[in-house]
This record gives C-alpha cells, structure tokens and sequence, in this order.
C-alpha cells in the first residue's frame, strides 16, 4: 500500500512538474546560471527548447508531433508549433530519467524491442507528461520504427495522422509524386486548423532555412581544420536538435549565427576541442548514448575527437523559393541515408577525405535497423580501403543495454588500433 | 630487464614476469572481489617464486576487464592488445586469436607484422564463455575441469537449442530428466559454444594459424570442436591462460625500453 501511494505521489509530482510553465522558466533561469560558463549557443538551445514545450502545453497554436525527418521548414509555414518526441526523449535520457518512462512504456505492453526513443515517449503519454497534439505528421524516411510509433500516438490521443512516404529511388517521378504528398499534407493541415495556407510564410520559412543552411555549411567547412574547432560530441546532442527542429524559424537562423562564431573563433585561435589531437573520428548514424557514459571521456583519454558525424552533412539543394515544394521534396529524397546503400558509402567517403578521418565509429542504434543493418557492409568497404572501422552496438537510451566494461574494452581497443595505425 | 604482465579476468587472475622477453615465472590464481587486493596477492607471489625483488620490476602493464583497478601498474592495455602481442610472439605465424575466456570472447585479426587489424567481441550476454561452461557443468553435476574428457566419451550428437545461459541450463536439465546422456549433452554444449564463436570468426578472415586461447582452450572437448568447424590449423599455446598476462609483460618491455 505504502508504494502505491508512493508511487501515486511521484506520478502526481511529475506530471505538474511536467505540466506547469513555472518549471521550464526555472530550468531556464536554473540552467543559464549552471552553464553560465558554457557556449552560448547551448544556452539559446536550452532556451529554445524549454520555450517549444512551455508554448505548446498554453496551446495558443496547433502542436503537431513530428518525427525527425519531417521538413521543419513546412511545419513552421503552416504556423504550427513542432515538438519531436524521438529528441525530447534523448533530453530524458541526459537527465538520467528515462527508466522511469521505460517502466511505464513496459508494463503496458510496450515491448523492449521497440526503439527506446519511442519507449521513452510512449511512456511520457503514458504519464501525461508531454503537451497533447493536435495532429501528428511523420516520414518513413530512414526510420522504419516511426510509422507505427506516430500511428499509435494519434490513436492515443485521438488525433489525425498524416505520414509521408517517400519512395526508395531519387528521381523526376520519386519528386513529383512526393510534391504531390506535400500540397496534400499541406490541405490535410489546413482543413484541420481551419487556417489558409499561406505561399508567403511558406517562401519566408524557406529563405530563413536557407539562411540557417548557408551558416551549416559554413560551420561544417571550418570544421575540417585540425585540430577540431567543434566538439562532434555535442553536435551529436542539442546541435542536432537544431538541426532537426529549428530550420525555417528565427530562432534557428540566430542560434547558427551563434554556432558559427563560436567555431570560427575556436578555428582562429587554433582551438581544439582535445589537447594535442592525435585521433580524428568519423561518427556514423545520427545518435549517441544520452546517458551519462564514459565514451567522450575514453575519447579524451586518447586524444581522440568527433571531427564529424555522418547526420550534421547539409546535403540538400538551397530551396528555389519559386519552387518551394519541390525543394522540400528534394531534400527529403537527397538523404544519403535514404535509398540503395551505396549512396550512403560514397557521402561516407567524402566525408573522410574532407575531415581527415583515421578511423569510423558506427553507433548501432538497437531500435534503427536501417542504419544497423548497413553497418557491416560499409565496415567491409571501408576495410577494403585500408580505413579502420568500429562498431559500436548500443542504445542511445535505454542504458540496460550499456556495459560500462564491453564498451571501455571495445573502445579503447579500437583505439588502441589507431594508435599503432600512427 | 625485468618486467610483469596483469591480466584481470573474471574467473583468474594472471601474472607473468618477463627478464629480458623470456618467462621467468607466472601464477594464475581465482579472481576474488577486490581486484586490487588480488592482483597484488598474485603479484607478489610470482615475485616469490622467481626471486625478484618488487623494485627490480621496471615496467608493470595490466590488462584484462580488472585493469584498470591495478594502482601499482605503469599501464593499461586491452586484453584485444595483449591477446595479439602474446600468441604472435609464441608462434609468429598466428593470424587469428580465438580467446575464449570467463566473460567474454573474443575473435582478432592480427597482421604478418603482428599488429592488430580487427576484432570481434561477443554480445553482452553469456554465451559462448567459460561463465556458460561452468553453469553447464554445475547443472550436470560435473567438474569443470572434466567437460573435455567426458565430451570425448560421446556417442550421439544432441543438439542444444539455447544460447541463453538460463535457458541453456533449463534445456540441459530437461534433457538429463529425458534420458540423455552426460557425455552427448556436453559435446553439444561443446558445438553449440563454437557455433555461436564461429559466427564471430567468420566476420574476420579465416586464415591459418588460429591460435585458441584463454581457459576455455584447455578443454579438449571444445578443441575438437573447432578443429572439425573451422578446418584451419590450430595452435594451442602451452598455458593458453597466460597468453594475455604475456602480451602485457612484452608491452610492459617495450613500454620501458
């Protein structure tokens, strides 16, 4: 009896923690005085971010729950305010509070097979401690576990869904026909926010996207210095939540202004992230452990750094704003990870010879299984080419899945493999 | 110059002591919980048994999943490191090194200069170690120490079906209520263990000599079993236990020339 009142008092104290403005004002407040120290771009990230969840538990626009590859872009012209469970999940994690949701997610039914990203967010509706949406919009793109995880959720929530399915080939009848997806994704949104679509705010999005993509590219191009200006580890982390969630806003356009000051100054000072670098890695797939672990600190311990991440590329065309739909289209069907495999192998290429790459981590992700299914086909490759590459098995959220041992071991074998490569 | 390799494992604690790349003496005890404590312990009797004093050792390197909980050692290298340095310097013409050891195993690629190319490491679970072993062997109400030559005596093949650790030993016990012999049901724990290793092997390039190591290769059980998987030849190193805690005393010796 006492656990379940215990239980019931913790459920209760999360839930209007959760739900109440007061704690994303002080998380801010609390957060810009621990990090004072910080970049300031992670501190206009933690701004960002607590602000996107305060605004949308008041409501005063529609929320739309989104996966990862949807297009920002649009959702910011259709005026809605975007929240990305698969990121607010990894933000879970950071604090040490995803078993938690793991518990809930499990004890419903939820299997452990399923994507923790989606155990974690299951477990937050479960719970009620995320912002109710009014539609839900995702892609099939690269993540195979979304379509049925977004399905659910507006099941749960007893709203529409809206999934965009782009087809496998990159081509002129691949682009016409998910343009066509999109007018319709774009009437599908209208209708149920009884709102006009407007070109203008659609154009003004792109040309803010665009903006934000030309500081990308240029972050990333300062990034092939040696030693690194720019800390792979983080942009792995609230970096990619911009990256995902902030295209086509204001605010994203401000905090790449941020970022790229940041880099260039770190660049101009010979600034690397490690001391005396030795070891320059090229981190696959999009994800890393959230969790507290000791990967980054192995890193340091071998002068080792994250020179880049396969996920940060900026591979899409600058959108024609005459042709805003086609460029939307165009960069959901241009993800090198999208498609035959050698698409990916080839951008993985360039992106050694770019970022003078010794050796290649591929974080294998348990609940991705397009990327981890690839993963020891590109390792081939890659051997054949006389370049080292580890892969790391893992969970990005679930740290059952986490050995500290296996993972010192493994890391720091691979390293030690490098090491004698110099 | 007088050098020790620590090699922490799970189930033993290893300590060579190497003067000048030849072995002067080692000792293998059980590990126990304070690692510290027993890497000491061992330490200090391979110093008994070979006569050195503790400030003639010039260069300590300690590996193995306890090393890096051994204070008095100069430096920490993989078990994957010291596997490749240990069996190339006993038989140079390994390629492969097959360690079977109490937590984990492991399957490396080394180079003809001996360096380490690739690895592959088992999964976080049981299977396909010594720990899978000495479960089995308590369910069967044997001797470790005894799966090898009571595997030899097998007659008929019985398939195990489970990796599981758990469930291996509830198929074993179910099988010994069926009728099974002991014998038969060891061999096929035997051939389910190099299964499940062979997977990892062929990940990396099957190339002759496989050098076997770790306490798991002085069974001759799963010896046979591999020799008849993986029709390669096979090295067995005299003390396939030591050859990590060797690795890390010739890496020790290269650490302080």
């Amino acid at each position: 009896m006492g656990n379940i009142i215990n239980s019931d008092l913790k459920d209760r104290i999360i839930i209007s923690l959760a739900q109440s403005s007061f704690t994303y004002k002080l998380i801010r407040k609390v957060g810009s005085y621990y990090f004072r120290k910080s970049d300031s771009s992670f501190l206009f990230w933690l701004n960002f971010y607590t602000r996107q969840l305060e605004i949308a538990y008041q409501q005063k626009k529609p929320v739309v729950w989104a996966s990862i590859f949807t297009p920002s872009e649009l959702l910011y012209a259709l005026d809605l305010i975007p929240l990305y469970p698969e990121m607010i999940s990894a933000s879970v994690a950071s604090l040490n509070l995803a078993d938690y949701f793991i518990e809930t997610a499990e004890s419903n039914f939820y299997s452990p097979d399923l994507c923790s990203f989606y155990r974690v967010a299951s477990g937050m509706s479960l719970k009620n401690c995320l912002p109710r949406p009014d539609m839900v919009i995702s892609t099939s793109l690269l993540c195979d576990g979304s379509v049925k995880f977004f399905q659910n959720v507006s099941r749960y929530y007893g709203c529409d869904y809206y999934l965009i399915d782009p087809p496998y080939e990159r081509n002129q009848g691949s682009r016409k026909y998910l343009v066509n997806e999109l007018k319709k994704l774009v009437q599908w949104v209208s209708k149920r926010t009884n709102e006009q679509f407007s070109s203008i705010k659609l154009r003004k999005a792109l040309e803010l996207a665009n903006q934000s993509t030309l500081l990308i590219k240029k972050i990333n191009q300062i990034r092939e210095k040696v030693p690194a200006p720019l800390s792979g580890w983080n942009a792995l982390a609230y970096q990619l939540y911009m990256y995902f969630a902030s295209l086509g806003s204001r605010d994203g356009l401000n905090f790449y202004e941020l970022l790229a000051r940041e880099v260039k100054n770190n660049a101009i000072q010979d600034k690397g992230v490690v001391e005396r670098e030795c070891i320059r890695i090229l981190w696959l797939h999009q994800l890393r452990p959230y969790y507290p672990n000791i990967i980054w600190q192995i890193m340091l311990d071998y002068k080792a750094v994250i020179a880049f991440e396969e996920i940060n590329q900026v591979f899409w065309l600058e959108y024609d704003l005459t042709q805003p739909f086609s460029g939307l289209a165009d960069k959901i069907l241009a993800n090198p990870g999208a498609g035959s495999l050698s698409r990916r192998i080839s951008s993985i290429e360039n992106l050694i010879k770019k970022y003078k790459i010794d050796g290649v981590i591929h974080f294998n992700q348990r609940g991705c299984r397009q990327s981890c299914g690839g993963a020891s086909m590109i390792k081939d490759y890659l051997k054949a080419k006389g370049i080292p590459m580890f892969i790391l098995d893992g969970d990005g959220i679930d740290k059952r899945n986490y050995s500290e041992g296996q993972t010192r071991t493994r890391l720091e074998a691979f390293f030690e493999i490098l090491s004698q490569n110099r | 110059m007088v050098v020790a390799g620590i090699d922490i494992g799970a189930i033993t604690t290893k300590v060579v002591l190497m003067n000048e790349q030849k072995i002067e003496s080692y000792v293998v005890i059980k590990s126990r919980v304070g690692i510290n404590q027993n890497a000491r312990e061992c330490f200090e009797q391979v110093l008994q048994n070979s006569g050195y004093q503790r400030k003639e050792v010039t260069s300590i390197v300690a590996t193995g999943y306890g090393r890096i909980n051994v204070p008095f050692a100069h430096k920490c290298i993989t078990e994957i490191t010291c596997h490749a340095k240990g069996a190339y310097w006993l038989n140079p013409a390994v390629r492969t090194i097959i360690d079977i050891g109490g937590q984990d195993s492991k399957v490396i690629s080394i180079s003809e200069s001996g360096q380490v190319i690739d690895f592959m490491m088992n999964d976080k679970c049981a299977a396909g170690t010594g720990r899978f072993l000495e479960v089995m062997a308590q369910a069967l109400e044997v001797a470790l120490e005894d799966l090898g030559d009571l595997s030899l005596q097998s007659k008929k093949k019985v398939h195990i079906s489970s990796m599981c650790t758990v469930f291996a030993e509830s198929e074993v016990i179910s099988l010994i209520a069926d009728g099974y012999r002991k014998e038969d049901i060891i061999r096929g724990l035997h051939e389910a263990i190099t299964n499940r290793i062979y997977s990892m092997v062929v990940r990396l390039p099957i190339t002759d000599v496989i050098a076997l190591t770790g306490g798991v290769a002085k069974n001759r059980g799963i010896i046979l079993s591999f020799k008849k998987k993986i029709k390669k030849k096979l090295y067995l190193p005299p003390e396939p236990q030591i050859v990590g805690a060797i690795g890390a005393a010739l890496l020790a010796h290269d650490l302080a020339k």
